[in-house]
């Protein structure tokens, strides 16, 4: 470093120094986040509650999220998991029910209410009796194909209701899992399962 | 009629333009919501979080206005709401942890800046200044990575710098 722009940089060099400025997030959440607009996209067109005014400023440029954004979630088979970011209304299409898997100390459970969507499944799943994950670790939801394929439905870290959005159909991937994984960047399925599908 | 600007196309909803808003500051949300919360699920869930409040508050946003300190203030609303909701069910551990990274609210718009900054940065300069503050190699360390000269590393590291101090220059220096 030459001495004429020294004291510039030395003003700056504790924020470059800042492991936060430098963190890459998952290479799916791009995918991820245009899914979760895509969803919004989807709402705003098919009323939740019979008789409800549709939202005239949010009918703008649908035809591009449905065609565009959808087929981006769909083709990504990606997915994303919000504590209650919205409600939805109407009747789900299938519900399941999740049972304390091997790790599931405690006997925690979960009722699974799915929506099947032209371009995933919509999940909203009701956790009860699982602990607030330990400091470096998170709870994820998979759904398993009969095969073994398995595809996250996204992230959470304390129980109640969760809203998760995968870009795969249930028909493929029956098989719903929430496991217990270790926060290390490692994005396979690693940790133990503390709910599974009831047989 | 003229090209629409991206804030006219954000107002409207158009998904490419979300998708270009996401590549342009996407990650500054990130560092953001990772420095506030220090931790990887939970800055992520504020990315998401952050870009649907974007898309519901469109008709908000003011098209004249420059649209990166409008994100700026949704993302750091999210990330201290979602702070909030973890405080609610922390355990003991939690609360000390949680605790510490209070005070890191007060440097968000720093880190938020520094971040736009160095991902504008060409790739080769970026990836210099990386090696040099988050990996913590010397520049022989990074010539024998990269397999370029150590005076290529200086002299990309030396540009890099130039231009970090002129874009960050009304950032107000550190303290830590």
């Amino acid at each position: 470093m030459n001495s004429d722009d020294a004291p510039d940089i030395e003003r700056i060099r504790p924020w470059l120094d800042a492991p936060a400025v430098w963190q890459e997030p998952s290479d799916h959440l791009r995918s991820d986040v245009l899914a979760a607009l895509a969803r919004e996209a989807t709402a705003s067109t098919v009323p939740r509650r019979p008789g409800a005014a549709p939202r005239p400023k949010a009918r703008r440029g649908l035809r591009g999220w449905q065609s565009g954004l959808l087929v981006v979630a769909a083709a990504a088979a990606v997915a994303i998991a919000v504590v209650r970011p919205w409600q939805s209304d109407d009747s789900p299409d299938w519900t399941q029910r999740l049972v304390a898997g091997p790790a599931g100390a405690g006997l925690p459970a979960a009722l699974v209410s799915g929506w099947n969507e032209d371009a995933g499944t919509h999940l909203q799943i009701d956790v009860s009796g699982l602990p607030l994950a330990p400091e470096g670790a998170f709870y994820e939801i998979w759904m398993t194909a009969p095969d073994g394929r398995h595809v996250s439905a996204g992230t959470f870290r304390s129980g109640g209701v969760i809203d998760a959005w995968s870009g795969v159909r249930r028909g493929e991937f029956p098989r719903i899992r929430i496991t217990l994984e270790p926060n290390d960047g490692d994005a396979a399925l690693n940790g133990p399962a503390v709910l599974d599908t009831a047989e | 009629m003229g090209r629409r600007t991206l804030n006219e196309r954000i107002r409207d909803r158009d998904p490419d333009a979300y998708a270009e808003l996401y590549d342009e500051l996407g990650k500054a949300v990130y560092s953001l919501a990772f420095h506030a919360l220090g931790n990887r699920p939970l800055a992520e869930e504020v990315v998401q979080l952050t870009f649907v409040k974007v898309w519901r508050s469109a008709e908000q946003l003011m098209v004249d206005r420059p649209l990166a300190p409008w994100v700026y203030t949704i993302a750091r609303r999210t990330a201290i709401d979602v702070h909030r909701r973890e405080a609610r069910h922390a355990t003991v551990d939690l609360d000390r942890d949680i605790a510490a990274v209070t005070d890191t609210f007060e440097d968000l718009w720093e880190i938020w800046e520094v971040r736009t900054a160095v991902d504008r940065l060409p790739d080769p300069e970026r990836d210099v200044v990386r090696a040099l503050h988050f990996d913590g190699l010397t520049m022989q360390g990074i010539a024998d990575e990269l397999g370029i000269p150590v005076g290529t590393v200086k002299s990309r590291s030396h540009r890099a710098y130039r231009k970090l101090a002129t874009t960050l220059s009304h950032v107000r220096g550190a303290t830590a």
